[in-house]
């Protein structure tokens, strides 16, 4: 018997499948070029002291880009790190490796997800000391 | 409870090299995530924080030590997670590289570039 797939509102407009898809495609071809660009600034100039760096990196425009890729990039890595916890810490997966493992594989994923939500607040943290304080 | 035997011996499993691409391409963004991320904010932080912090940064780089082929190793995971994400993405948004042969040659290319760029990026920096 098919069952009727449903969800609440908020889960269907944000947590909706081709849209993660899309963010996280979209959002890594942006990193990337911000990676590029800082990249391209440290190999291309002959002499790198401190000033010409600071002077580069402490720039508002830089600075705001920083803090942006910033929050693009907890966005891309959520969602590959959720992906990852819920193909791998499953009651199944786990439970090839030992049962009473996989049985408490709901809890390990939700402390995994906790762990790496703690991460980027702690890494937005830095950002924010390192930049705007 | 299903008792039938399950036959994971993950050394008789042989991985196709596509599979090998997206395994690696999802345990280096662990690895991004985990180990590059604050290894860059505290480069970003002591290369910014003053001349001294910033200067004694760019010469423990410079020379070889555990912190320097770390930093430099954590960088270069970066890179891998970026070639073979373009690979990904190629197959994503314009289907290229999808077939048996095509997807094997791409990992096969991803991987042999990342292990040159690697070796000539060790070399530049120590050399």
């Amino acid at each position: 018997m098919a069952t009727k797939f449903s969800c609440n509102i908020l889960w269907c407009l944000f947590m909706k499948g081709s849209l993660i898809w899309r963010a996280q495609r979209y959002s890594s071809l942006i990193i990337f070029t911000y990676f590029i660009y800082v990249a391209y600034f440290i190999f291309s100039s002959d002499i790198m002291s401190f000033d010409i760096w600071t002077n580069f990196a402490l720039s508002a425009q830089l600075k705001i880009a920083t803090s942006l890729i910033l929050m693009l990039l907890l966005l891309h890595a959520f969602i590959g790190l959720w992906t990852v916890g819920t193909d791998y810490l499953t009651t199944r997966t786990l439970g090839f490796l030992n049962r009473s493992l996989g049985r408490k594989a709901k809890l390990l994923r939700s402390l995994y997800y906790l762990l790496f939500a703690l991460m980027g607040l702690l890494y937005t943290a830095v950002i924010i000391y390192t930049l705007w304080l | 409870m299903d008792q039938r035997p399950v036959y994971i011996d993950l050394t008789k499993i042989k991985l196709p090299m596509s599979a090998f691409s997206s395994i690696t391409h999802r345990l280096s963004g662990m690895y991004i995530f985990f180990i590059t991320i604050p290894v860059s904010l505290f480069i970003f932080n002591h290369s910014t924080a003053s001349e001294k912090s910033f200067n004694l940064l760019v010469e423990s780089i410079n020379n070889i030590s555990f912190f320097s082929v770390f930093t430099i190793f954590s960088f270069l995971v970066l890179w891998y997670h970026i070639l073979t994400g373009i690979r990904h993405l190629f197959m994503d948004f314009f289907h290229i590289g999808e077939s048996l042969s095509g997807s094997y040659y791409s990992s096969i290319f991803a991987l042999i570039l990342w292990l040159l760029s690697s070796v000539a990026i060790f070399y530049g920096v120590y050399s």
